[in-house]
C-alpha cells in the first residue's frame, strides 16, 4: 500500500493505530495466514502525510443497486452506496466489530429499561439544508416500522412499541424490556427527512451523510459527491467524487484495475486473492472470516431432513478445511458456530462438534432410515451466479454418493431460488452464507434463520421444536449482564448443534484490492462501508 | 410500392402482438418475485405483499396485460419497479449503446467478411482459401466472453491501449467514445465476420460459375471489371438480406459482450430486468426489440430493388 518515506518519522495516529492493532488481532484470533495478516495491517498502515482533499475514486462493484429506497433495498452493493449518503444512530466498526454511536451522541436505557433514551447532536444538516431533529428519527422508525412501506428492516426493530421525540436532540424509544438487538439495528437504519415522505423511490436520496447522491445511470454508474457542510469533521469526507460502476464480469474488473482505469475493485472471489498478492502494483485488504458463514438451510417440514439423523449427517458431510483450502484460497475459519472466537459469545464447545466424516454419515443414514441411501430423495437448490454455493453442494453431493445415495444439484436463478426458499418453501437444501456473525448475538438470532417464530424461517424450525431455545435466546437479548448473556448463548449454540437444523460449515472472509494510492480504505465487514477516510495519494 | 409498405406496415402488427401475449405468459410463469428481490429473502411477507400490492403484482394477469396494453397505445411502456425510470427512458439511454455498438462490430465484420469472403471464392481452394476457412471455424468456435475477455487484457490491462471496458459516451467526444468502444466491436464483430465470409464466399462461388460470367470473360472484360461489375453485383444481393437479418442479431444479441465490457446498452438491462424479474422493462424491451427486428428486415427488403432491378416490389415478377 503506502510507501514509506525514506526521510522523516513515520506518523500514526491513536485512531489508526488502534485500528491496525484491533483488526490484526482480530485476524490473528480467525486464523488468518501471515499473508492475510500482512494484507490485513498494510489495509490500515498509517500514511505518512496527512490525508488530502480532492479527486474522484472510482469503485468497480459486480453488480447494479436496485433502488434508491434506503429501506427497501437488500444488496450489499446498495449497502455499500446508502452508508455514504446517510447517517445512521450507530455503526459497526469495521476493525473491532464493535457497535457504536454515529449519529447518536449516546444511548441509555431508562424507566427500569422499558425505554431507550438517544441523545442526538445539533446543527446537523440533510442535503438539502434542512435540520435533522429527533422528529426526523421518529419519522424514519415509524415509517420502517409501517408494512405498508415494504421495508425488511422492521423485524429488526420490531421491539420498538413506541418512539416518543422529548426535544429537538432527545428521543425515547419504548420496549417492554431491554432489547440488545436495537442498537445493532440501528447500524442499517438510514435516517431521511420527514418532509421527503415515505415514498422515496422515486426519489432523489437526501441523507445527511458525507456523501450526496447525484446520479444513478442504470448499469453504468452511481456518482456522489463530497458534502462540504458534513456536520461531524473527523467523519468528513475526503475525495471529491465517488463513481461505483457495475462491472459483472470478474475477469473484467480485475483488468480494468490492473489498468487503472478504476481505483478500488469492492469485494471479489477470494480464489483470485493469491494472483493479486503477487502483483506489486496492487493491495490487497482482507476481511478476517466473522461475518459471513456458510451453512445449508435443511427443509425440516418435509423427509428426509425432518429427521435429526439426515440433518445431522449433513454436518458431518463436508470437508470443510478441504473447501476452504481449494475454493476459498485458505481465506476462511472452520465453525459450527455462528461466531468466531474473538467474539465474546463464541462457545468453544463447538469447536470441532461436527467434521468431515464419510463414515458417520454412511451410520447417520441407516440410523434415519435410510440404510445406502435406499429410499432417499433430497437435492440441493442453488442459484446460479454463486459458485461457492455449489462447490459446497458439489462436495456434499459426492460425500453422499459414497454413502450410497447420490442427490441431484438444481440451478435456478437467484430470483427463483429466493421465491422457492421463502414463498413455495419448494426444497430439500440449500447452501447460503447469511452475514450477521460478527455483530450483537440479539441481532445475529433474530434473524429468520435462526429465530423460529419469524415466518421467514426456511428451515420450518418452529419453537417447540427445539425446547429451551426461543427462551434462551431471549434471555440472552434482554440483559445487559454479560456472564447472563454469554451463558444463554453458550447454550443456545449447543441446542443449535445437537438439533441442528442448519449446519454451520465455516466463515469466509471478502477481499477488496486497490491501487496502491488508495489510502485510508478499511474493508467493512458487513458491507455497511464508509469510503469517509479514503483518500487518494497522487 | 405505397400499397406493399401498406401491407408489411399492417402485417407486424398481428406478430408484435402475439409477442406481447407470449412475452407476458413466460414472465408469468416464471418463478420467482420481484417484490422478493427488492425486500430479500428475510423479509416478512406482510412486507413483500404490501410491495407487491404496490406494483399490482397480486391482480390477475389479464388485468396486468390490459393495463399494459392500455399504456402502450397511450405510448406508454410502463416504468421500472426497482429504478423506477420509464422504460422508455432507460431504453433511450442504452439503446444508442448498444446500436452503436452493433453498428461498429457490423462494420468490423463487413471490413473483415468482404475482402476475405472474395479472395477465398476468386481462389477457391488456394492456401488464402484454406486459412480463411479455417480461421473462420475458429472464429465460431471461439466463445464471443473469452474473445473479449482476451482482448481486454491483452489490450487494456497488459498493453494499456484502450480501456479495459465501460463506456465512454459520445458526450465526452468521439475519441473517446471511440476507444471505448474498439474492443467491443471487434469482440462482437469477429463472431458476425466468421458467418457473413462463409455466405459471401458461397455466394461468390455460385456467381462466379454462372453463365453470364462466363461470358462477360469471354467478351474481353478485365477480370477485375468481371468481379466487381458483374458478379460483386449479384452476389450482394442475398449477402444484403443476411446483412440485414445479422444486425437484428447483433441489435438483439449484445448481452454478454456487454456484460464483459461493461456497457451499459440494451443487452446487459434486458438481462438484469429478468434475472430482478422486473417484468414492465423486460416486456417493453423485448418488445422494442422485436419491433425493431421487424424493421430492419423491413429495410432490407426495400433495398432489394436498388441491388437487383428486376424486383418490383408490389407486382409480379415477370421472367422473359
Amino acid at each position: 500500500m503506502e510507501k514509506r518515506g525514506r526521510k522523516g518519522t513515520p506518523s500514526i495516529s491513536r485512531r489508526r493505530l488502534l485500528s491496525q492493532t484491533g483488526l490484526a488481532l482480530a485476524g490473528a484470533s480467525a486464523g488468518l495466514t501471515p499473508a492475510a495478516l500482512r494484507d490485513l495491517a498494510r489495509a490500515v498502515a498509517a500514511p505518512q502525510a496527512a490525508p488530502k482533499r480532492g479527486g474522484t475514486l472510482t469503485i468497480s462493484q459486480s453488480v447494479d443497486i436496485n433502488t434508491l429506497h434506503p429501506w427497501n433495498g437488500t444488496l450489499n452493493v446498495w449497502k455499500v452506496t446508502k452508508t455514504n449518503i446517510y447517517d445512521q444512530l450507530s455503526y459497526q466498526d469495521p476493525t473491532t466489530f464493535q457497535v457504536k454511536p454515529k449519529l447518536a451522541k449516546s444511548f441509555v436505557w431508562t424507566d427500569n429499561n422499558t425505554s431507550l433514551v438517544i441523545a442526538l447532536p445539533s446543527g446537523v444538516t440533510f442535503h438539502n439544508g434542512e435540520k435533522l431533529t429527533a422528529e426526523d428519527v421518529k419519522f424514519t422508525l415509524d415509517s420502517i416500522r409501517d408494512p405498508k412501506v415494504g421495508s425488511w428492516l422492521r423485524g429488526f426493530i420490531a421491539p420498538i412499541k413506541d418512539v416518543q421525540v422529548l426535544d429537538d436532540t432527545h428521543l425515547k424509544i419504548k420496549t417492554e424490556t431491554i432489547e440488545n438487538q436495537l442498537i445493532p439495528a440501528f447500524t442499517y437504519v438510514d435516517i431521511v427527512p420527514r418532509s421527503l415522505g415515505t415514498d422515496l423511490a422515486k426519489k432523489t436520496p437526501i441523507g445527511s451523510g458525507p456523501y450526496k447522491f447525484v446520479e444513478w445511470i442504470p448499469n453504468d454508474r452511481v456518482t456522489l459527491e463530497r458534502n462540504p457542510n458534513y456536520w461531524n469533521e473527523a467523519r468528513a469526507g475526503h475525495v471529491d467524487k465517488i463513481i461505483l460502476r457495475p462491472v459483472t464480469e470478474l475477469q473484467t474488473r480485475i483488468s480494468q484495475l490492473l489498468a487503472g482505469d478504476v481505483d478500488l475493485v469492492y469485494d471479489f472471489s477470494l480464489q483470485e486473492v493469491p494472483r493479486l498478492r503477487a502483483d506489486k502494483s496492487i493491495a490487497v485488504a482482507v476481511v478476517p472470516p466473522a461475518d459471513q458463514m456458510f451453512l445449508v438451510y435443511l427443509n425440516m417440514r418435509k423427509p428426509p431432513f425432518n429427521k435429526v439423523e439426515m440433518r445431522q449427517a449433513m454436518g458431518w458431510a463436508l470437508d470443510r478445511q478441504g473447501f476452504i483450502k481449494n475454493f476459498l484460497a485458505g481465506l476462511g475459519r472452520v465453525d459450527n458456530s455462528p461466531f468466531t472466537p474473538q467474539h465474546w459469545a463464541f462457545n468453544p464447545k463447538t469447536e470441532n462438534a461436527y467434521s468431515y466424516n464419510p463414515d458417520t454419515v454412511g451410520k447417520l443414514m441407516e440410523k434415519a432410515g435410510y440404510p445406502k441411501g435406499r429410499g432417499l430423495t433430497f437435492s440441493f437448490l442453488v442459484p446460479s451466479g454463486y459458485p461457492e454455493f455449489k462447490q459446497i453442494s458439489t462436495l456434499l453431493q459426492a460425500t453422499f454418493a459414497a454413502a450410497g445415495y447420490r442427490p441431484a444439484i438444481e440451478e435456478v436463478d437467484i430470483a427463483q431460488w429466493a421465491a422457492r426458499l421463502n414463498q413455495s418453501k419448494d426444497f430439500f437444501a440449500a447452501v447460503d452464507y447469511p452475514p450477521r456473525g460478527s455483530t450483537d448475538p440479539a441481532l445475529t438470532y433474530s434473524a429468520g434463520l435462526f429465530f423460529p417464530p419469524v415466518p421467514a424461517n426456511y428451515l420450518g424450525l418452529t419453537p417447540d421444536m427445539i425446547p429451551g431455545y426461543v427462551d434462551e435466546i431471549r434471555k440472552g437479548a434482554t440483559t445487559l449482564e454479560r456472564g447472563t448473556r454469554k451463558a444463554a448463548y453458550t447454550k443456545v449454540q449447543e441446542l443449535w448443534l445437537e438439533y441442528l437444523p442448519g449446519p454451520i460449515y465455516c466463515h469466509r472472509s471478502t477481499a477488496h484490492a486497490h491501487r496502491p494510492y488508495v489510502s485510508g480504505f478499511v474493508p467493512h465487514p458487513a458491507f455497511q462501508q464508509s469510503f469517509a477516510d479514503v483518500w487518494l495519494a497522487k | 410500392m405505397a400499397r406493399y409498405l401498406i401491407w408489411r406496415a399492417v402485417s407486424v402488427v398481428p406478430t408484435l402482438l402475439g409477442i406481447t401475449v407470449l412475452v407476458f405468459l413466460v414472465t408469468y410463469f416464471i418463478p420467482g418475485d420481484p417484490a422478493l428481490v427488492l425486500a430479500g429473502a428475510e423479509a416478512p411477507p406482510e412486507v413483500v405483499a404490501s410491495l407487491r400490492h404496490q406494483w399490482g403484482l397480486d391482480q390477475p394477469i389479464y388485468v396486468r396485460y390490459g393495463v399494459w396494453m392500455a399504456n402502450i397505445a397511450r405510448g406508454n411502456l410502463g416504468e421500472s419497479y426497482f429504478s423506477h425510470q420509464t422504460v422508455l427512458r432507460l431504453v433511450g439511454r442504452a439503446f444508442p449503446v448498444t446500436f452503436e455498438l452493433a453498428l461498429l462490430a457490423l462494420v468490423v465484420a463487413v471490413a473483415i467478411a468482404v475482402p476475405t469472403g472474395i479472395i477465398s471464392a476468386v481462389r477457391p481452394s488456394s492456401w488464402f482459401d484454406l486459412g480463411a476457412t479455417a480461421v473462420g471455424f475458429i472464429g465460431l468456435s471461439i466463445p464471443g466472453f473469452w474473445l473479449g475477455i482476451m482482448l481486454i487484457y491483452l489490450f487494456g490491462a497488459e498493453l494499456r491501449w484502450l480501456p479495459a471496458g465501460g463506456f465512454t459516451p459520445l458526450s465526452s467526444g468521439l475519441p473517446a467514445n471511440m476507444r471505448s468502444m474498439i474492443l467491443p466491436a471487434i469482440a462482437l464483430g469477429t463472431f458476425a465476420s466468421t458467418q457473413l465470409m462463409r455466405y459471401l464466399r458461397a455466394g461468390m462461388l455460385d456467381v462466379l460459375n454462372a453463365d453470364y460470367i462466363r461470358t462477360a470473360r469471354a467478351k474481353g472484360l478485365a477480370a477485375a471489371m468481371v468481379l466487381m461489375r458483374h458478379a460483386m453485383r449479384n452476389a450482394l444481393i442475398p449477402f444484403m438480406t443476411v446483412l440485414g437479418v445479422q444486425m437484428g442479431y447483433l441489435l438483439g444479441g449484445t448481452v454478454i459482450t456487454e456484460s464483459v465490457f461493461a456497457l451499459p446498452g440494451i443487452g446487459r438491462l434486458v438481462l438484469n430486468a429478468i434475472l430482478n424479474r422486473d417484468y414492465q422493462v423486460a416486456v417493453g424491451i423485448i418488445l422494442l426489440i422485436a419491433a425493431a427486428f421487424v424493421l430492419v428486415n423491413l429495410v432490407v427488403d426495400l433495398l432489394y430493388p436498388v441491388l437487383d432491378p428486376r424486383v418490383r416490389l408490389g407486382q409480379a415478377t415477370s421472367w422473359r
